[in-house]
């Protein structure tokens, strides 16, 4: 009974806060920004929205390096890409605590930057939620970029989104924040699929895909190719053998048959089984080395 | 602002960082009053500071300061338990390097 009711009155707090907090201190990070925007700019205001909406995975050399975003005062670019709101993972290395704000100094070991947090005084969990963070601590933020009212220092606003983290999400983190910095300066990882230096995509080498890699990164166009866009999740193994998988029907075909077709090592293909079957792309038919395709 | 920054390395990228400050991730594997052996791809001997408090077997993170000798002085360290994926460290180590442009100034 008390877990449920401590469920919807989060629930509600967590909403009203978003919302009607919006004038007070704690929202005022989060709405300013949309309002500033659409007041300034009414003739761009949806293009506008559509990226303060968006979550985008950085380093705090990033941030530090950011640059402003010509004619939309208080917005960024990184990689020449608007910026709406940001994550990363640091380690706390200061915290200084004013009357309704909490100041964290962070280094991820590529720079370091501070994240402000908004305390409602009136919340009997706030102390609660402040004493959980300690120096030296790991934790995830997610916020915006702002600089101090006429300086040029930089710092993040955390309404309410700072929390610890294990180290592997750390680490996890960096290589998604390299993943998506490599996406917006080189193009969509698709194109690499059969050109790669990596390990995982040497014996792609060899594959039917590769002569599209020399082309431009429009030109491939081929559906259900090991490059097609609703494979972009696989690993390259994953991917040439979805491109052979989504050409079969009902009955599906067998590993040894796929790795046949596919050029690839049996053990590749059936160390990819449960990547296509955890992610919907393909299903077992008369035993586990048998693999159909889903929705093709 | 490079002061602050601490780059990825494992015991391979040493040399390339002496009398710079490094981050280095490792597992615990000898423990010999001040200085500590932790493996991270290969065996780096490191000298402890006094708030250092490692077990054997655990895997650390240090902040540390790269030796002629290509041994570490701690600067600060954090103990991260036993539960650490080695892999995802190693990439994190080679897209420090190879992406550098996100990670720090040369």
């Amino acid at each position: 009974m008390s877990g449920y009711q401590g469920y919807g009155g989060n629930d509600y707090s967590y909403a009203g806060g978003g919302g009607g907090g919006g004038g007070g201190g704690g929202g005022g990070g989060w709405m300013t920004g949309t309002q500033v925007g659409s007041q300034g700019s009414p003739g761009s205001a949806s293009k506008d929205r559509s990226h303060t909406n968006t979550l985008r995975p950085v380093t705090i050399k990033q941030l530090l390096e950011a640059q402003p975003a010509p004619h939309k005062d208080g917005e960024w670019k990184i990689d020449d890409h608007d910026l709406g709101h940001i994550t990363f993972c640091g380690q706390i290395r200061n915290i200084a605590e004013q009357a309704t704000s909490l100041t964290y100094r962070l280094d991820d070991g590529t720079g370091t930057i501070e994240a402000k947090q908004w305390v409602d005084p009136e919340n009997p969990h706030a102390h609660e939620a402040r004493t959980k963070l300690v120096e030296n601590m790991y934790v995830r933020v997610l916020g915006q970029l702002r600089t101090v009212m006429n300086s040029q220092r930089r710092y993040v606003t955390a309404a309410h989104a700072i929390r610890p983290v294990e180290f592997n999400e750390v680490m996890y983190h960096a290589l998604e924040a390299t993943a998506v910095h490599l996406h917006f300066t080189r193009g969509p990882k698709e194109q690499f699929a059969s050109g790669g230096g990596d390990k995982g995509d040497v014996q792609m080498s060899g594959m039917g895909g590769a002569p599209q890699a020399h082309s431009s990164v429009t030109g491939t166009t081929a559906p259900k190719a090991a490059n097609d866009p609703a494979f972009a999740i696989l690993s390259p193994t994953g991917r040439a053998a979805m491109a052979f998988i989504s050409t079969l029907d009902a009955e599906g075909a067998h590993i040894s048959v796929i790795a046949q077709k596919t050029n690839l090592p049996v053990r590749e293909v059936s160390k990819v089984k449960a990547e296509l079957t955890d992610n919907g792309f393909a299903y077992y038919t008369v035993d586990d080395d048998t693999l159909a395709p889903m929705n093709f | 602002m490079s002061t602050e920054q601490t780059p990825r390395v494992n015991s391979s990228l040493l040399e390339r960082f002496v009398g710079q400050t490094v981050r280095l991730v490792g597992k615990v594997i000898q423990l010999r009053g001040e200085t500590a052996t932790v493996d991270s791809t290969g065996n780096v001997l490191v000298h402890m500071n006094k708030d250092t408090h490692w077990s054997i077997g655990n895997f650390v993170e240090v902040v540390a300061r790269v030796q002629q000798d290509l041994s570490l002085k701690t600067l600060m360290s954090v103990d991260l338990g036993m539960d650490v994926d080695m892999n995802a460290v190693e990439y994190v180590v080679e897209v420090n390097h190879r992406y550098r442009e996100i990670f720090y100034d040369s």
